[in-house]
């Protein structure tokens, strides 16, 4: 716990013989909580990528200088609507171009219908429940050779057999050479089971779980860069504190707050932020190990967030 | 047994040199980038009465293991010779190492191809006291380029540099870019491991130009890495899973064995199994010899151009044991309506294939030879066997032959391609191995020649790959010598692989080209007549200013490559061409002339059921 303390390690599942710690940071970090956990003895590791974002540069010169006008409130004269409402109607679908001059929110292409999902939507489409073909977002936990051209060979398996990929994370496992990658894939109980035997038949695959049916502890990590001035920042800070959100970027016209959880803390963040302007997102796919505890803290938490 | 056999290519291995290296051992080809070379252990001295090759050394039953297991690859390298001038313990280059890796694995006999890239690894194979090399004449596909680019140089698109591992990814089994020397003896062991263990597959190994020349000292026992692919391998049946099978066989009034490619290892277990049970059997495209077809429970082959009764039998059971089989739409038409009266038992090496198009009752994820031979046991001990009679069943399957057998009319003296195919099988009693391209032709031969042995059968049945017959049977002649091989071939297919024509000559290759030539595409026209109310669409292959000519002259274009050859047009010379054709020893031609008017009968319509199968009717009516 010493050493968990040292890395700001927060517990996310505890059993009798094991403890799941969650860890954030740049990679040296990680591999520096790595090697000192490793003398309790590390029985599973699930990792991400290195997601990143550029720092804001200060002044007019920045990239994000002119983005949203909208957010900032004193800069009353570029929009004539409430920053509020234009924003609710893009994020109900419909776009209005005579707002777009400074009162654009997002740099995304006006779209058409209700039901796409928006580009910048948190919640990137996982289905928890069943719909009504029996389709539902199976998480997968694959273990395979490091060696170069193996993600190719995995998500060429997943390419080939029509299978897609809600969001992928790899990274290095607890064993010497070996990557774990971590998939959402969406599909009925039976198309993944066809899809987990086509993956055993790949040589550099170690194993195949389906983490869906078991609890599971599941993490993503993003890092948000929000347009804000110094008024605006306040808030956008007190936001992040209600989320244990940290702040890891500031200039004078954004904000850049990391949050590490599931994917509803994960949708209810963005789209608290989302009024004020969201300018950059970078995030890993979920990563999960299973829970030694066997707790499933979906059923404990209650329903997720309404779409 | 089979062995495995080795390609290596400098462009594109596949289709062509692998369609020889396949037809060579009918299993798993390892092929290399690099160079062209297609590789097979030799057989043993003397001609084999069976066509099947028998390894020198006591190898375990289907996998080859080389270097550390095999006795001829002694622990201590060999000393320096005249040839190979360098000791145990001197580096030498890695084109050496990779030949001697290949002789360690037992490889005798290999198809290469030089080319630029590929040149060390052929200057190396001459040094080879040992390995044997045939030429083919034709690299297949001119957009395949040479991969053999120096390692430094991947991904730099150099010139002709193809990323073929990433190419050939989604057709192999597994490939392997080498990138360094060091690697080439184990790498060499676990593609041949991993192209004949399992379900076999074709495995590809690069290795880049810079990798061939640098030097090194092989250390020959490296061992293989090849762990979560071993823990997997299926293990042995269990006794109750067998169990379990005996008790549906013998629950059952109307059981019938569907058997596939994958009992190819197996067939003294099969009729041993069909001897004690007396369970009619039906092979598929890829099956055919696994089962003798003259024996009077075969039902010869079931599917879309299967016979009637086998398709009956399938439709009416109330069993199917599936054994190496994989539900394919060919065999399965609708699949929900495919053996719906019966319950299904699978077994298959592969557990992807287990449940993957139709769900079976009972399945066993095993080798097919392991189980039979498990049920087999069973059966001689126990009493079971004695209660099995299926009289009734086979005297409706008897009856449905007498009903519905395999015919086809006659008009005047025109050749009929079934009779020609039937006059074939007279006169080599069946014992000659052949090879088909793909079309009409190979499903005639298919239905009209009698196979009595496992991989007595060359053909490209799932992937269809026209030009197949003649690279196929150069390579089955390598590999069996004094056995007869012919080719069945269509004037479509002959004409996409036949420079190999040279290949036979030049190594005088006892192959018979037996050319079914109807001037046109045949299997496309028949489902134009059918289909596409008679609309030509580009499937004249004569010469449209001249129809009246047979064109190509395949006669005078075998005669150019120093091949006999001889045209037939008449019903009444076909006996007496054949019979010369067979005499003759060496290669030899036969350009025989059908109408194209002939259709494959009977035909089940692809996502057909049994009862859409069309019986009648050709080109003439139209």
């Amino acid at each position: 716990m010493f050493v968990a303390n040292v890395f700001r390690a927060k517990v996310v599942d505890i059993s009798e013989n094991s403890l799941t710690l969650e860890v954030t940071g740049d990679p040296g970090k990680i591999v520096a909580a790595q090697r000192n956990l490793r003398k309790f003895g590390i029985e599973e590791i699930c990792r991400t990528g290195k997601i990143a974002l550029r720092r804001e540069k200060i002044g007019a010169a920045a990239r994000f200088w002119g983005f949203s006008a909208a957010s900032y409130p004193d800069l009353v004269e570029a929009s004539r609507k409430n920053p509020l409402t234009s924003v609710n109607k893009t994020v109900n679908g419909s776009f209005d171009q005579s707002s777009s001059a400074g009162g654009d929110v997002y740099p995304v292409e006006p779209y058409e219908s209700l039901s796409m999902n928006q580009v910048l939507d948190a919640h990137w489409g996982v289905l928890d429940d069943e719909d009504s073909n029996g389709l539902r977002s199976h998480t997968l936990s694959i273990l395979v050779n490091d060696c170069p051209g193996v993600l190719n060979i995995i998500t060429g398996v997943f390419a080939r057999r029509g299978y897609s990929i809600q969001s992928l994370a790899v990274g290095p496992a607890e064993k010497e050479g070996i990557s774990r990658i971590t998939t959402v894939v969406p599909g009925t109980d039976e198309s993944i089971e066809k899809l987990v035997q086509q993956l055993y038949k790949l040589i550099d695959v170690h194993k195949v779980d389906d983490l869906t049916d078991l609890p599971f502890a599941e993490r993503e990590l993003m890092v948000i860069k929000v347009s804000g001035n110094t008024a605006a920042r306040r808030e956008i800070l007190d936001i992040g504190n209600i989320f244990r959100a940290e702040c890891v970027d500031l200039s004078d016209h954004t904000v850049t707050l990391q949050l590490t959880g599931d994917l509803d803390k994960m949708v209810a963040l963005q789209r608290l932020l989302e009024p004020y302007g969201i300018c950059e997102v970078a995030r890993t796919g979920r990563a999960a190990l299973i829970r030694e505890s066997r707790v499933d803290s979906k059923y404990l938490r209650g329903y997720s967030l309404p779409l | 047994q089979f062995q495995p056999s080795l390609c290596l290519t400098e462009i594109s291995p596949l289709a062509q040199t692998l369609a020889a290296a396949m037809a060579a051992a009918t299993s798993p080809a390892v092929a290399f980038s690099g160079a062209t070379a297609a590789a097979m252990p030799k057989p043993a001295r003397h001609p084999l009465p069976r066509h099947q090759p028998v390894s020198r050394r006591a190898l375990p039953a289907r996998v080859v293991r080389c270097c550390a297991a095999s006795p001829a690859a002694t622990s201590a390298a060999p000393p320096a010779t005249a040839l190979r001038p360098w000791g145990p313990s001197e580096p030498r280059k890695g084109a050496d190492i990779l030949v001697e890796a290949l002789e360690r694995c037992g490889i005798v006999d290999v198809f290469a191809y030089p080319g630029g890239a590929s040149m060390e690894i052929h200057q190396a194979l001459t040094r080879s006291p040992v390995i044997t090399n045939h030429l083919f004449r034709h690299e297949q596909g001119e957009a395949f380029a040479a991969s053999g680019v120096p390692r430094r140089m991947i991904g730099t698109d150099a010139f002709q540099e193809t990323p073929i591992v990433e190419v050939t990814r989604s057709i192999t089994k597994h490939n392997y870019l080498v990138l360094d020397v060091e690697d080439i003896p184990r790498v060499i062991q676990e593609a041949f491991f991993l192209a004949s263990s399992g379900r076999p597959g074709p495995v590809l190994v690069d290795i880049p130009k810079d990798i061939q020349q640098q030097m090194a000292v092989p250390v020959w026992d490296t061992p293989m890495s090849l762990p979560g692919y071993i823990a997997r391998l299926p293990k042995p049946p269990s006794t109750e899973s067998l169990e379990q099978v005996l008790r549906l066989v013998g629950e059952s009034r109307r059981p019938i064995l569907y058997v596939g490619g994958g009992c190819a290892a197996s067939g003294e277990e099969l009729r041993r199994f069909v001897e004690l049970t007396g369970i009619p059997v039906t092979t598929t495209l890829m099956g055919l010899g696994n089962f003798p077809s003259d024996d009077p429970l075969s039902l010869r082959m079931l599917g879309m151009h299967g016979t009637v009764y086998a398709n009956y039998a399938v439709d009416k059971a109330d069993l199917l044991l599936a054994f190496g089989v994989r539900f394919d739409d060919r065999v399965t038409g609708k699949i929900e309506a495919f053996a719906s009266r019966s319950k299904i038992v699978h077994i298959d090496i592969d557990p992807a294939e287990i449940g993957k198009n139709k769900q079976p009752h009972v399945s066993i994820c095993a080798d097919v030879k392991l189980a039979l031979q498990g049920l087999n046991d069973l059966l001689n001990g126990s009493k079971a066997q004695q209660g099995l009679d299926f009289g009734p069943w086979h005297k409706e399957l008897d009856q449905q032959k007498r009903e519905f057998p395999l015919g086809f009319k006659t008009f005047g003296e025109a050749i009929p391609p079934q009779y020609a195919i039937q006059v074939l099988d007279e006169l080599t009693k069946g014992e000659a191995i052949i090879a088909t391209g793909v079309g009409q032709h190979q499903m005639w031969a298919a239905q009209y020649y009698t196979y009595k042995r496992p991989r007595q059968w060359l053909s490209s049945s799932g992937l269809g790959a026209m030009g197949f017959g003649l690279p196929a049977a150069a390579g089955a002649a390598v590999a069996n010598p004094g056995v007869t091989v012919v080719d069945i071939d269509g004037d479509g297919s002959f004409l996409m692989n036949i420079q190999e024509l040279a290949l036979i000559r030049i190594e005088n290759l006892p192959v018979k080209v037996m050319i079914l030539n109807n001037q046109h595409l045949g299997m496309v026209v028949q489902w134009e007549d059918r289909f596409y109310k008679a609309n030509r669409a580009h499937t004249y292959l004569g010469n449209p200013e001249n129809e009246s000519e047979i064109y190509p002259d395949f006669v005078t274009i075998a005669k150019g490559f120093n091949v006999p050859a001889v045209r037939v047009t008449k019903k009444s010379e076909v006996t007496a061409a054949i019979k010369k054709m067979l005499e003759t020893p060496g290669p030899y031609l036969l350009d025989i002339i059908v109408p194209h008017q002939e259709h494959v009968l009977p035909m089940i319509p692809s996502g057909g059921a049994f009862k859409d199968m069309i019986m009648e009717g050709d080109g003439r009516t139209s």
